[in-house]
């Protein structure tokens, strides 16, 4: 399967959808999987043979507040990101290494 | 070689050189590698949280309470799974317009 072939089965625009498509999902699936992970410890899924009501209202709790919070922090990046660039003209470059360092 | 050029250059709908089977092969492929990957994912973080919950000390062997421990661990750590693919998938329904009700993950039965 040559370079040349395989950039021309790239161009295809029913490809690219379809690849896009499969991005989307493989984003979607490690997102799953990041958030079962996080909210298992948070809401301390216990290893018994029925989950408790109260567990499986937590996880469901846990993913929903989890996506506030971030829609939260995303809604106020702009401002943060302007922020940091006042920042940085004004202070001298000594001061970063004093945060950093 | 000339002859493996040949197969490739094959009629295709869509423009573009590589035949729809050589496509769909693609597709399959990638599809397999990420189910792949997703499956080693749940392993092993289900792996490491069960043992975690059900073999606090490593003794010689796997005693018959822990091992039960890890079997219903695993179900919930799937049951886990389910309830946020489920939870998340229709949050990103509801984001994008309300359109197409159900999630676009993967479930565990």
């Amino acid at each position: 399967f040559s370079m040349s072939s395989a950039s021309s089965v790239l161009r295809d625009p029913t490809m690219q959808r379809q690849l896009l498509a499969m991005k989307q999902q493989q984003e979607f699936q490690a997102n799953v999987a990041k958030f079962t992970e996080h909210c298992w410890d948070r809401c301390d899924v216990k290893a018994t043979a029925k989950m408790e009501a109260k567990t499986s209202r937590c996880i469901a709790n846990c993913v929903e507040r989890y996506l506030d919070a971030s829609s939260r922090l995303s809604a106020d990046l702009p401002n943060l990101l302007s922020r940091m660039a006042d920042s940085r003209q004004q202070a001298p470059p000594s001061s970063a290494k004093t945060i950093w360092g | 070689s000339p002859a493996s050029m040949d197969s490739l250059s094959s009629s295709g709908v869509g423009g573009g050189g590589g035949s729809d089977s050589d496509k769909r092969q693609i597709l399959e492929q990638l599809q397999q590698q990420t189910a792949l990957n997703l499956i080693q994912s749940l392993v092993n973080t289900s792996t490491e949280k069960c043992f975690e919950k059900c073999v606090p000390s490593p003794g010689g062997e796997l005693a018959t309470s822990e091992q039960k421990c890890v079997s219903m661990c695993l179900d919930r750590y799937v049951e886990t799974w389910n309830i946020v693919s489920k939870v998340y998938g229709s949050r990103i329904a509801r984001e994008s317009g309300g359109g197409g009700g159900g999630s676009s993950g993967i479930s565990f039965q």
